[in-house]
């Protein structure tokens, strides 16, 4: 499957946006040493200075998102947690691919938790209204 | 916070006592707190971790619509499952 083109922020100058197009899965582009210049320099800065790292996915474990969205990944104490700032959920790893897998998982279950019944707050009401915007149907 | 005082497990069997969630185990345990049949909160532990992350810490305690402060003492005990529910009625 190939990626859309993914904007990066750049940590060292906030204001500006890196577009870069990844060229594998980001499984992929996460381990290899053959980076995209701005996915490279993204992932130094998660390890190395603590901040932040943007990262644009475009499909769960099982399912397509229609559009990317965005995970921020951070440093937590010895691992890495990733999360999405519209959603209550995270992700927890020992690296940053595993927090992200884990909160695609997360995603997922929460997804179908909530189809299970109509017993949900408003609040979760509305997230599942997102979420059924996130995720494209099955094919 | 008190993240480096337990283990994920405690934070588990804690919501199990405490606040009757029932945890389906996968990658990580998932649980929903239910108030009168709704589904309230819903709370993801990582599996076997001590000291448990901070900002883990802290997202288990949004997760359950809490303070840091106030899901210290749900794990320390002070807080009760009936307390609990009292500060989410004044959410709802």
């Amino acid at each position: 499957m190939s990626q859309p083109p993914a904007r990066f922020i750049d940590y060292l100058d906030p204001d500006r946006m890196r577009t870069v197009q990844i060229r594998e899965d980001y499984h992929l582009a996460l381990r290899s040493v053959n980076f995209t210049r701005g996915f490279a320099l993204g992932y130094g800065y998660a390890n190395v200075t603590g901040m932040p790292l943007a990262v644009p996915i475009s499909a769960l474990k099982s399912r397509l998102l229609p559009s990317p969205l965005l995970v921020i990944v951070e440093p937590d104490d010895d691992g890495f947690i990733a999360r999405n700032p519209d959603l209550p959920l995270y992700g927890y790893g020992d690296d940053c691919i595993e927090a992200i897998d884990a909160l695609k998982i997360e995603i997922e279950t929460l997804y179908t938790d909530l189809l299970e019944d109509d017993n949900l707050t408003e609040e979760w009401a509305m997230v599942r209204k997102l979420l059924h915007k996130m995720i494209a149907p099955r094919s | 916070m008190r993240n480096a005082d337990f283990h994920t497990l405690d934070v588990k069997l804690c919501c199990e006592r405490k606040l009757a969630i029932y945890f389906r185990s996968g990658a990580e345990y998932n649980g929903w707190y239910m108030l009168e049949g709704r589904k309230i909160a819903r709370i993801t532990i990582p599996q076997g971790r001590k000291p448990i992350p901070r900002k883990t810490y802290k997202s288990m305690a949004t997760q359950l619509k809490l303070t840091v402060d106030q899901f210290d003492r749900l794990l320390d005990c002070p807080l009760d499952g009936q307390t609990y529910r009292k500060l989410i009625e004044q959410q709802l």
